[in-house]
């Protein structure tokens, strides 16, 4: 399963009968966060007309088209694009759109090789990491005539610019998500282990390993496991580097900035998970699935699973939601979590890009940004759409302390993860912290290598 | 020894002469008849193999990404290929797995197909078990091997817990997971090294063998001199089919291990997949796949000669 999805809610919570406990100012300032680094890359996009589309396709009530969107696997989110493909229908009645799901497995595979052939899905459902991929080399297609005017001043600066390459939007932010920390209640109270109960009360990762320990000590098996799913999802890693203060890029967004002590220290934290067993060696970044880290925090071979937002209806159905809760990442010299969620895009195969442009605009109008966020357990990319004034559908605690976590996501992370030369660089970062999660590299080989690989990427 | 024609019947009708005449044109093979039958397959081949491998050779010359125009670059796809260790690390785990794999179906295989040439009871329904595995996708395959085979609740530890042996890391130590993977490639292609070593077996003439025991040789002389010489061309054929099978295999590592821990179980076949689809390289995985090619038809000409030279012998 990919970053930023999860199942269909079945339990309506009120959200309002819940104390917010986080603060609006805070999911206000994570935009400004990210805003900030990520002005450190792309530059604005050229306002320069009123009108919604400088297309000549009619893209109104005699629109014509018969389109396809893709998604994920996820039911809730595949029902959801039904809903909306209906909705749009009622206003524009010739155009059909089709959702299908994108199969399991190597995204890059299908997607460039459905592009080869010219049948690629019209609109493709695509995360902050992959796009700059195809943003690159023409997989999607400029959005820019169809995104004119003041159209882009609600959407948060950092998704915006993030959307972007070199000045030209290429898809539109739907949603973000982040990562938090899963825990077994009766596993901790039986290790004895006290959760913190605010954002600045965190674990240090010195706190969290020895958890990690006594967790071990009661499961007898194993600390925790983390939520990779695969090469493509290395990514993940990254928080690490960035609490500990390091980053992979230096701010030219070029040079690699990993090899270095702090690199080196970050890298073998999470190694050293491995060596003393505290996690799976099965949960390593290519041998780790959702099915698995579900089953092993389910269980109870674990007492904690760090993972992201979007699986928490996932984790119910194995577990009693009683039987669990979720607190906040652990932390070093500062915060920080994964970077998750999606863009909507159209490819290069569409026919009808400009009808494709205005049904994704649809999607994520601030009414239908605010029904699949809350619905379907994600965070919005619109200013005018704040995180803690939603009415999620189900786990609002939870999803409380996702919003709360979401702000910590370091606003560099975000600039290098969307950067085109990402992908390659994840597959960099994929088989050097593998090689040396399982036990074949050392954390100094492993840093100087993933540097050596990001020269070779961007050059 | 009588010619091939004087062995025909008395009617007239010759094996190698002319067929008799009743009227000009009923019996005349047209010329474009043979052109009819081979031409689908022609066209088939031609469109969704040759076409394609054409294709791959010219693409191995340049720097072509999955879609768009590429750019001539001479043979630096091929020079960069040499010059990168995943590429040398790769080819080593090709070596390591098709030498793990091939002796070792083949032989399994025989030894299946001596059990089962045998009356046995039930002997039909052991022989369909056995060959079931070549019939079941090897995508299955792989999921029930990482099931059986996972170290923390897996069949195969949880057994060798009850037998008071240590666990091993089957799938997730780099040591072991290429041999998890020889087992469950060996496991998949026994069935089919036994099918033809059956159908072998049985072409045997009784009679030598009898003939064999009369002389006085014990089932083992019997077998290593008349048994096994007449098996050299079965199992030629099959070594370089298991051969060319193990350059081959995909699905199985891609499922079970996706060519990790680390690189350990990255065959070349999944080098050249990841080359195309993860980096986006197509000219530079058309070189490898051209390099593989190329091996497969020098092991395919050796077999072809080394089957010629046991003809000629016998």
């Amino acid at each position: 399963m990919e970053k930023g999805q999860h199942l269909p809610s079945h339990v309506q919570h009120p959200h309002a009968d819940q104390p917010p406990s986080w603060s609006r100012r805070r999911v206000l300032g994570y935009s400004g966060a990210l805003a900030g680094g990520a002005a450190l890359g792309l530059p604005t996009l050229a306002a320069c007309s009123s009108s919604s589309s400088g297309s000549s396709e009619p893209t109104g009530a005699d629109a014509k088209a018969d389109l396809v969107l893709s998604s994920w696997q996820i039911p809730a989110d595949l029902v959801a694009y039904e809903k909306f493909a209906t909705d749009y229908k009622q206003t524009h009645p010739n155009v059909t759109i089709k959702i299908q799901e994108t199969p399991g497995g190597d995204f890059n595979q299908w997607f460039t090789t459905q592009l080869a052939g010219g049948s690629a899905p019209d609109i493709i459902r695509i995360t902050w990491q992959q796009i700059g991929r195809y943003a690159d080399n023409g997989g999607v297609i400029p959005l820019d005539e169809y995104v004119q005017g003041d159209y882009s001043a609600d959407f948060q600066d950092a998704f915006w610019k993030a959307a972007q390459l070199d000045g030209s939007v290429h898809g539109i932010p739907q949603h973000t998500d982040t990562f938090a920390t899963y825990y077994n209640k009766a596993i901790l109270k039986n290790a004895g282990v006290t959760v913190p109960a605010s954002l600045d009360q965190a674990w240090t990762l010195a706190q969290f390993k020895d958890v990690l320990v006594e967790v071990k000590k009661t499961t007898g098996k194993y600390g925790m496991v983390f939520g990779f799913g695969g090469p493509n999802t290395a990514y993940r890693w990254l928080p690490f580097l960035y609490m500990m203060g390091g980053k992979l890029l230096e701010d030219d967004n070029v040079t690699p900035a990993i090899d270095n002590e702090i690199g080196v220290k970050a890298i073998d934290w999470f190694a050293s998970l491995y060596r003393e067993e505290l996690i799976p060696a099965s949960n390593s970044i290519k041998g780790a699935n959702d099915a698995a880290t579900i089953k092993s925090f389910s269980t109870g071979d674990v007492g904690l699973m760090i993972y992201g937002d979007w699986i928490m209806t996932d984790v119910s159905k194995a577990i009693e939601p009683s039987k669990w809760d979720i607190t906040y990442m652990p932390k070093d010299v500062t915060a920080a979590s994964d970077l998750g969620g999606n863009l909507l895009a159209v490819s290069k195969s569409c026919k009808n890009p400009a009808v494709a442009a205005d049904f994704i605009k649809f999607v994520c109008d601030s009414e239908h940004m605010k029904y699949f966020c809350e619905t379907d357990l994600f965070l919005p990319v619109r200013k005018s759409l704040p995180a803690d004034s939603l009415s999620f559908s189900k786990q609002s605690d939870q999803m409380a302390v996702f919003v709360e976590q979401a702000t910590t996501i370091p606003a560099g992370m975000g600039t290098v993860e969307t950067l085109p030369s990402f992908n390659a660089i994840q597959t960099v970062l994929a088989d050097q912290l593998d090689l040396c999660f399982t036990g074949q590299q050392d954390a100094v080989k492993t840093a100087k290598a993933i540097s050596d690989g990001i020269k070779d990427a961007v050059s | 020894m009588p010619s091939a024609e004087t062995w025909a019947p008395a009617t007239g009708t010759t094996v190698a002469g002319p067929a008799p005449s009743r009227g000009r044109s009923t019996n005349r093979v047209p010329a474009a008849a043979p052109w009819l039958f081979v031409t689908p397959s022609l066209l088939l081949f031609g469109v969704f193999a040759f076409a394609p491998i054409v294709v791959s050779v010219v693409l191995s010359f340049q720097d072509v990404q999955t879609f768009g125009g590429g750019e001539f670059v001479g043979v630096e796809n091929y020079s960069d290929a040499m010059s990168k260790p995943l590429f040398w690390e790769s080819v080593r785990n090709t070596v390591v797995f098709t030498l793990g794999t091939v002796p070792t179906s083949t032989l399994l295989g025989l030894l299946l197909a001596i059990l089962l040439n045998r009356r046995l009871p039930g002997r039909g329904v052991i022989r369909s078990l056995y060959f079931l595995p070549m019939v079941v996708s090897g995508v299955a395959v792989s999921l029930i091997f990482a099931w059986m085979f996972n170290t923390d609740s897996g069949i195969v530890n949880a057994t060798l817990s009850e037998l008071g042996l240590p666990r091993v890391d089957w799938l997730t130590s780099p040591g072991w997971a290429m041999t998890t993977v020889i087992l469950a490639v060996v496991w998949g292609r026994i069935g089919f090294c036994m099918v033809v070593y059956l159908a072998a077996l049985q072409n045997i003439n009784p009679s030598v063998l009898e003939a064999a025991q009369v002389d006085g040789a014990g089932r083992w002389g019997a077998f290593a001199g008349i048994v096994w010489p007449l098996l050299a061309p079965t199992t030629y054929m099959l070594v370089v089919l298991n051969i060319v099978f193990s350059l081959q295999a995909f699905d199985v590592i891609y499922v079970l291990t996706g060519g990790g821990p680390g690189f350990s179980t990255t065959v070349l076949v999944q080098y050249i997949f990841r080359s195309a689809f993860t980096d986006g390289k197509m000219g530079y995985a058309s070189a490898l796949g051209v390099m593989l090619v190329v091996v497969l038809l020098l092991l395919t000409a050796l077999r072809n000669r080394l089957a010629k030279n046991l003809d000629e012998d016998s």
